[in-house]
């Protein structure tokens, strides 16, 4: 072989390359301490009954892609430069950037079967009827039970915050959801969509209600949600009251919180928190003052089906709207279930005041979920 | 497997070059065919066997071949015999619910699952084999483990080039292997994986995510912003894989034919199948166009071969009417610019020419990427502005993200032969043209390598709670 510098360089950098992954894991740099991305992990794949060698080259490329030497390093790199040099969100996957304005972007990931976006779909009159006939049978059965039962819908951070979005002109989540709602209000099953409460609760504040780099309201729009919640349960429950701001401690900091969900890839995004008042925050904290739950009127149970619009803690962060309404009852029980048939066995069990459903505008189109494969 | 793959650049690549040239050195063939087998068994576990059967029954039919070499019909028996099964093998595997269910309209019938990966390059590779030698441009290989080598050899065995057995033979005997040229493998290789990962797979998204957008909601802008994606996806996709199997088999001493040649600067669309996976149209030359009568026949006889051909280019491409309309396309542009002598064309303006064969060429991509025939033409009424649109899902500029602008433009430009003219420059200042292109290769070794990552991040979806 006929050697020189040029050679030998080429040679060696592309040798470096391909051991990339060794030297990584000779050093330790593995994802395995520090998953990112909410999930397990793949482990190696033994060959047993279950799994036949014809599908350990799957499994083990699952397993291997998962814990490659300097896999997080590379991430966070491919993060950086999406964000310091083209300005963009670094998970581009997920969400969509405007300034520093981050957006949950559905169209990127929802599911091949749908072929439609969310905020664009319109279900046909078939389906409309055929899910409001599961709401009715739902609600009859609860009527049958005496349990109370409201169906609430957040509306998404574009459309309170549209000016921010990077395309306005394509927000048409209200025509799928006055769709539902209206064909709902039809049946007299109860509904309360939340959109017009965030839209004035907005205007009255400097603060903001959302987070910036969260699709998620923040505490303070999870209170204005719980106020107008509890103002819509006085038809049920006369004597519920509603918590007031005075009831607690609230420390507004200027900064955007820790964003745990994009984790290691968005964590150089995020500054140490200061505690200061400026207008336009984004992150409220509400702290309970001693003697706030006893003063309150308590109704005995609650059933919640919800997301994390609405459970407390379920994500970092999240303002959820039952750290507060957990007040009004003396038991809460919480779902992590948006959409999905009630369990009667549970419902028969704890016999509750009043079941709540709840689903975020962007989740509306999963309720086709619910139907038989032809009307999908 | 893919070339792409972190597990292929981390793990199988290092292996194989490490024991090629270490231990490999005495038996390179042998660990040059365990890897084949090993690469293959990875992206296609359940159908190894019927491979190796068939390149069994290839290598039998091969001998046979040559032993009546001599007594023509005995050779021409063997040779036909051997083309159907080959044929048949392809057919049964790719073509077999196509032909019942679309032509012979037999509905219940039900689709396997996949077709075997390298099914048709393996056909073509089987069929060249044994013409080669029924023409005498090639002997049998007697040696079966070269035979082995020859058909699996896995930096072709995807995705081509389609290698003739005659002028790889040599090769599959003994090879030396020059330091230049291992680097020049590794440079081809590293450019065409840069093609792959950094261009061809950041516009799949973008390309996969319009053509799922129903029609009725497609704005014209997006609609071309599609299109143009997939213009750019296609080419760099493969192409990139033409360079890493070029540069691949020059790491182990193997030259390859070239499969692309600018393709995009073309004037017409005969000139793009001149540029445009150059090893396929040259073995359909030879192998189907040629023997049909060729050029040396009348006109009308040589209007019917050229649309034989690209009737059977298109079927090669896939199972689907979407292809066989494709190849008629390309046979209807052929067709009319060698009408009366190419008249039509003759003294068209130069930029008029290219502005031609792009359209015709990205007409022909809607049929290629459309899932089926309805689809396609309403995406091109689209296209051109001929169809009422309700409601617009997004703007074109939702699709256009920085980065992806960067890699459109930077895909544009290398459609040029830039590289040739900045070797041409290069010439006058050979230091440093070499320290640029070390410091390139560097820096695309280092964004590939973020992006092997990047395809292996998968967040789970916890906003569907």
């Amino acid at each position: 072989m006929k050697k020189n510098l040029f050679n030998t360089a080429t040679t060696i950098v592309f040798i470096i390359f391909l051991s990339l992954s060794f030297i990584g894991l000779s050093l330790g740099m593995t994802s395995k301490i520090d998953n990112t991305e909410w999930r397990e992990l793949n482990e190696f794949p033994k060959i047993n009954s279950r799994i036949g060698l014809s599908e350990f080259p799957k499994k083990f490329g699952d397993f291997y892609n998962d814990g490659f030497g300097f896999r997080n390093i590379l991430l966070q790199l491919n993060a950086t430069i999406k964000l310091k040099v083209f300005d963009q969100s670094p998970v581009d996957k997920r969400t969509i950037k405007n300034k520093d304005w981050y957006f949950h972007n559905e169209a990127r990931y929802v599911e091949p079967n749908y072929k439609y976006y969310y905020n664009h779909i319109i279900f046909s009159d078939k389906q409309l009827a055929a899910i409001t006939d599961i709401f009715s049978a739902e609600k009859k059965y609860l009527d049958q039970k005496n349990i109370r039962y409201l169906y609430v819908v957040v509306p998404d951070k574009e459309v309170v915050y549209p000016e921010y979005y990077p395309f306005p002109d394509f927000i048409n989540a209200n025509i799928q959801t006055s769709q539902i709602l209206d064909a709902l209000n039809k049946k007299g099953i109860p509904t309360l969509f939340l959109g017009p409460q965030m839209m004035e609760a907005k205007k009255t504040t400097d603060v903001l209600v959302y987070q910036k780099k969260d699709p998620h309201w923040n505490q303070l729009g999870a209170f204005f949600g719980y106020q107008a919640i509890v103002n819509r349960l006085k038809e049920y429950f006369p004597d519920i009251e509603s918590l007031q701001f005075s009831d607690f401690n609230i420390i507004i900091k200027s900064d955007d919180p820790e964003i745990k969900y994009n984790s290691d890839t968005l964590k150089f995004l995020t500054d140490t928190p200061k505690v200061a008042a400026e207008k336009k925050v984004e992150h409220v904290g509400f702290y309970d003052k001693e003697d706030v739950p006893s003063k309150l009127n308590k109704i005995n149970k609650i059933i919640v089906y919800g997301d994390s619009f609405f459970y407390p803690g379920a994500w970092p962060y999240t303002g959820g709207v039952l750290y507060f309404l957990k007040n009004n009852f003396n038991h809460t029980l919480v779902y992590l279930l948006s959409i999905g048939a009630i369990d009667k066995t549970l419902f028969e069990k704890e016999k509750p005041d009043l079941f709540i459903r709840e689903t975020v505008q962007r989740n509306l189109y999963r309720l086709i979920d619910l139907l038989p494969a032809d009307l999908k | 497997m893919l070339f792409s793959s972190a597990v292929f650049l981390f793990l199988f690549l290092p292996f194989v070059l490490l024991f090629y040239f270490t231990i490999g050195r005495k038996f390179p063939n042998l660990i040059l065919i365990i890897a084949s087998i090993v690469f293959y068994y990875w992206g296609e576990p359940n159908f190894i066997r019927s491979l190796l059967i068939m390149i069994g029954i290839n290598y039998y039919f091969g001998l046979q071949i040559q032993k009546y070499i001599y007594q023509k019909a005995s050779a021409k028996l063997y040779l036909f015999i051997i083309v159907v099964v080959n044929l048949g093998f392809l057919i049964h595997y790719k073509y077999w619910f196509f032909l019942l269910h679309d032509i012979f309209g037999q509905q219940s019938i039900i689709k396997s699952e996949s077709i075997p990966l390298a099914i048709s390059f393996f056909t073509f590779h089987a069929i060249s084999y044994n013409v080669d030698i029924f023409r005498k441009h090639a002997s049998a290989q007697k040696n079966p483990f070269r035979l082995l080598l020859y058909f699996l050899f896995f930096p072709h065995l995807l995705a081509g080039p389609i290698i003739r057995y005659h002028k790889i033979v040599d090769q599959l005997k003994e090879r030396v292997i020059y330091f230049e040229d291992f680097r020049y493998g590794i440079e081809r290789f590293v450019l065409g994986l840069a093609k792959k990962i950094l261009i061809a797979d950041r516009l799949r998204p973008i390309v996969d995510e319009i053509f799922s957008i129903p029609t009725d909601h497609m704005g014209t802008p997006v609609a071309w912003v599609g299109i143009i994606c997939f213009t750019l996806q296609i080419y760099f996709d493969f192409s990139g894989y033409s360079d890493m199997a070029i540069g691949l088999a020059r790491m182990f001493g193997f030259t390859f034919p070239e499969n692309f040649n600018y393709p995009y600067i073309s004037m017409s669309i005969t000139e793009f199948w001149r540029r445009w996976h150059i090893t396929l149209s040259d073995w359909f030359r030879d192998y189907v166009y040629i023997p049909l009568g060729g050029n040396r026949t009348y006109a009308l006889k040589r209007y019917f071969n050229l649309w034989t051909v690209f009737l059977l280019v298109g079927i090669w491409h896939g199972a689907s009417w979407n292809f066989i309309v494709w190849g008629i396309i390309q046979a209807f542009f052929l067709s009319l610019e060698r009408f009366n002598n190419g008249f039509l064309f003759k003294n068209l303006w130069r930029p008029l020419k290219h502005i031609y064969a792009l359209l015709a060429i990205i007409i022909g991509w809607v049929f290629f990427r459309a899932e089926n025939l309805s689809s396609a033409l309403s995406y091109l009424q689209v296209l051109f502005g001929f169809k009422n649109q309700g409601i617009i899902f997004q703007p074109a500029k939702y699709f256009l993200e920085p980065d992806a602008i960067t890699v459109i433009l930077i895909g544009i430009i290398c459609s040029f032969p830039v590289a040739s003219y900045l070797k041409k420059i290069g010439k006058s200042f050979e230091i440093g043209f070499k320290i640029s292109k070390f410091v390139g290769m560097t820096i695309l070794l280092f964004l590939i390598a973020i992006a092997v990552a990047v395809q292996t991040y998968n967040p789970f979806l916890y906003f569907k709670f």
